[in-house]
């Protein structure tokens, strides 16, 4: 099939779909194959400030909307004033819907131990619709996690992660002590072998919020050994 | 279909590679000229010609300026690097958000 002839399809599957959100995106995309110009970026006025996109970038699938954008850093990188200190970075050119960012900490102020640390987001809700979510093509968060874990791990040699909760993994967590499952156990089906299988066999979580119990600001600790557990729920 | 590029709010950029000596400074107009975090970071920003000062750079200023507070409580991390602050559209995280955010951190710590 020719680049145009795709692109037919496609715009003519957008348009059966009827979304809101990919309503926004065939004009401009019926514009560019009138012209012929399959490879010019598109800018979509509406939601500019979260994405440019190309006509091979647009992929609709169900309530998703996957785009393609360069990988302008991806993986260790030096700290900004020494370059013994690393940090772990995917970022893409143009959008934020999705990111890494992997840290580290030479001692944590209670139990001691060096760990790493990642804040990350693997998609974005749609600006003009929020039931439509924005993903980014071949950033899937357990790949990158897994990555961010080598690499760290291999340049710093700790066997400890310390994380904190925010968003959908805070929904998550707290959805699963509602039905009264472990911390652990809650963890565990998150991680169905991701962490097991770099060697993280044990999980424990801290309730840091105030009053305890609700759950509210949330630390999850995995590590190698046993003995590293700092008195988390288990 | 406009021409004009669309993507200032949430423009991506190198990471910064910058004296050692901006860090101490940077420390110093916090902890000893008494500067909210905010006004030293856009201080910071103009002093060392860096107006799209990467995100994790600020998070580094911010873990050597406090190193014993713990970014991740409450969810400030994410919330600095979600919105690429300082470069952020302030309706997402604004000045203020970072000033009151890193207050009550000291409160609690």
């Amino acid at each position: 099939m020719s680049k145009e002839d795709f692109i037919k399809k496609k715009l003519s599957l957008m348009r059966k779909d009827q979304q809101a959100g990919f309503d926004d995106f065939v004009d401009p995309l019926q514009e560019m194959v009138e012209k012929g110009d399959v490879n010019k970026t598109v800018h979509v006025p509406k939601d500019g400030n979260w994405f440019a996109m190309s006509f091979d970038a647009v992929q609709v699938k169900e309530n998703r909307l996957v785009i393609s954008a360069k990988r302008i850093e991806n993986g260790l990188i030096s700290s900004s004033y020494d370059p013994s200190i690393k940090k772990y970075v995917v970022e893409f050119s143009g959008t934020r819907a999705a990111y890494i960012y992997g840290s580290y900490k030479s001692r944590h102020p209670i139990y001691g131990w060096s760990y790493i640390h990642w804040d990350v987001r693997s998609y974005a809700n749609h600006p003009a619709n929020s039931t439509v979510r924005v993903y980014v093509q071949d950033f899937r968060a357990r790949d990158e996690i897994r990555k961010l874990i080598n690499a760290m791990e291999g340049y710093y040699g700790t066997s400890n992660i310390y994380n904190s909760y925010i968003n959908d993994n805070l929904l998550r967590f707290q959805a699963g002590i509602g039905k009264k499952k472990s911390p652990s156990q809650i963890e565990k089906e998150w991680s169905q072998g991701l962490m097991e299988g770099l060697g993280y066999n044990y999980v424990e979580a801290f309730d840091e919020g105030h009053p305890r119990g609700h759950w509210r600001d949330v630390k999850v600790h995995w590590c190698k050994k046993k003995q590293d557990f700092g008195g988390g729920h288990v | 279909m406009s021409d004009k590029p669309e993507l200032t709010l949430y423009k991506t950029k190198p990471i910064d590679v910058l004296p050692k000596e901006s860090f101490d400074n940077f420390k110093q107009w916090i902890l000893q000229n008494g500067l909210k975090p905010s006004v030293a970071i856009h201080q910071f920003m103009e002093a060392y010609d860096c107006p799209d000062i990467h995100v994790t750079t600020f998070i580094e200023l911010l873990e050597f300026t406090y190193p014993d507070i713990d970014l991740g409580s409450r969810g400030l991390r994410f919330k600095i690097l979600d919105s690429a602050y300082p470069n952020s559209d302030p309706s997402q995280f604004s000045d203020n958000d970072l000033d009151e955010s890193i207050k009550e951190l000291l409160a609690n710590s």
